[in-house]
């Protein structure tokens, strides 16, 4: 099979998008088993679990370099504005409808994107979608459609039952869903082939897609953290993520810096919990006596130093003033959008979104236009010096709100310390080790 | 009426009618997404007479609480 022709204008757009999403954006981004991924050529539907909106096909996008990845995304991104219909189009996504969204009388409009997808299958593309249908707001993993699985079966079935077709399972996480400057990471699984129910599905279709679906959501629960226990979800969450956590990464042989080892530990974590029934009453308490003061659990054992902060903060004032343009509407301005939406699971969306095809490049257009003209090509030093910038001042941002933190840790931690230390103690009484 | 509804979804969706209990969840039995929504709808239709849309059976949760409301629908 040919492979797809990507022209340069697609590479180089690409390339743009890296550059803001992992250059600036992004601390760091993580990319396992991707040479699992079946050659080009070979029919293969990539599934992922969903929770951080645009950026989870964004991490995709990045981690497959050796053909253009197709997508299925929600069909009201479509109506954001004709231009980017077009976009989105040229980019190689296609729209899904949802009655829940687009109505009961849009759904026929699938019947295009699924013939187009299958056409895509059959001349050996690769397509990432999410069956979830709608991205979730916690590390969860929901009810999956099973038009994935009628895609990849009828795919098969357009060419006689001839073409072998793969379904990829993925996993994505982040260190934080909000804010900026986090790690990122893609995993890829095992591809599953369809092909061993092709017998089954020309008699009992919905059986074979069942099978299938229950192999793919099985790889997916074990690639990503998935926290089931939705009554006591922000318990587990809180646990994995504060000095609890870090200790279990650490006592399990994991570093909990690294991303790719603390989801493993986290994964190790949560199943435990689970297998031990553990119970939460402490752990709530305590972490709605952090919500009520706006505390953060790691100044418990990285002690805050407010006053060196705040030193440093007003040191780096003057550099912070100067990188004011374009930072400042480079983050307050989508923030202002995304604050807007009820899903705080937009916030990642907003950002990357806005500043790579709005923000980015008018600050460039700006601030050539208003200092070319004062000092000619040094404005370029300055265009160039735009995305440093505007990491420096997320930083610096960071400084002030640390600072603000620790004096808040400093008035009110202490007093919650022996609370923490209680509700610990009793997780891993329950966890079986002390 | 369900009498003739039941063995027709299990036929459709591939399931034993035992699975179609009063308190079975439908999108869990069924794998209800969209597009298998507008099949039960239609075998609704086909076996009930009954014209119900998908967003009246999307957020029926479970088949006890889908033949109450087939029932509603029959008698007005």
């Amino acid at each position: 099979m040919e492979k797809e022709k990507v022209s340069l204008i697609h590479k180089a757009v690409k390339g743009y998008f890296r550059f803001v999403v992992n250059g600036i954006y992004n601390k760091h981004f993580y990319c396992f088993d991707v040479e699992n991924l079946p050659p080009e050529g070979v029919p293969c539907l990539v599934v992922s679990d969903h929770q951080n909106c645009l950026n989870d096909a964004l991490g995709v996008l990045f981690s497959v370099n050796d053909r253009k990845m197709h997508f299925i995304a929600r069909a009201d991104a479509f109506d954001i504005h004709p231009l980017f219909r077009k976009f989105l189009l040229w980019a190689g996504v296609l729209p899904a409808y949802r009655i829940d969204h687009e109505g009961e009388e849009a759904l026929g409009n699938n019947q295009d994107t699924f013939r187009i997808t299958e056409q895509n299958l059959i001349d050996g593309r690769s397509i990432l979608l999410f069956p979830e249908a709608g991205h979730q707001t916690r590390h969860w993993l929901g009810f999956f459609s099973l038009n994935y699985a009628k895609m990849a079966f009828e795919c098969a079935e357009k060419t006689g039952f001839e073409k072998e077709v793969f379904i990829m399972p993925s996993c994505n996480h982040y260190t934080d869903y909000h804010g900026m400057r986090n790690d990122m990471l893609i995993r890829f699984g095992t591809p599953i082939s369809v092909k061993p129910w092709y017998e089954l599905f020309k008699t009992k279709p919905r059986t074979a897609m069942r099978e299938v679906n229950k192999l793919v959501k099985e790889q997916i629960h074990s690639l990503m953290l998935d926290i089931q226990d939705l009554d006591n979800y922000d318990e587990i969450d809180y646990l994995r993520q504060s000095g609890f956590g870090r200790e279990f990464a650490l006592k399990n042989g994991y570093n909990p810096d690294y991303l790719p080892e603390k989801l493993e530990a986290d994964k190790k974590l949560v199943a435990l919990l689970a297998e031990k029934k553990a119970t939460y009453e402490e752990v709530k308490q305590l972490r709605e006596a952090l919500a009520a003061h706006k505390l953060q659990d790691r100044h418990f054992d990285r002690r805050p130093r407010p006053l060196l902060l705040s030193l440093l903060a007003l040191l780096l004032l003057p550099l912070a003033i100067v990188g004011v343009w374009p930072a400042l509407p480079a983050w307050f301005i989508p923030m202002h959008f995304a604050k807007r939406m009820e899903d705080n699971m937009w916030d990642g969306t907003f950002l990357t979104a806005m500043f790579s095809l709005v923000i980015f490049p008018l600050s460039i257009l700006i601030t050539l236009l208003v200092e070319w003209p004062f000092i000619g090509a040094w404005s370029l030093l300055h265009v160039a010096a735009i995305p440093a910038l505007c990491v420096f001042e997320w930083y610096w941002f960071s400084f002030v709100r640390n600072a603000a933190a620790g004096f808040r840790f400093r008035r009110y931690g202490e007093k919650l310390r022996s609370m923490r230390e209680s509700a610990f103690r009793h997780m891993k009484q329950i966890l079986g080790y002390e | 009426m369900i009498d003739a509804l039941r063995p027709a979804i299990a036929e459709e969706f591939e399931v034993e009618e035992a699975d179609l209990a009063l308190d079975a969840r439908i999108k869990e039995t069924l794998d209800l997404d969209s597009l298998s929504l507008v099949d039960l709808v239609a075998i609704i239709e086909q076996c009930t007479g009954i014209k119900p849309t998908g967003t009246d059976i999307k957020d029926i949760l479970t088949f006890g609480a889908l033949y109450d409301y087939i029932w509603g629908r029959c008698n007005g």
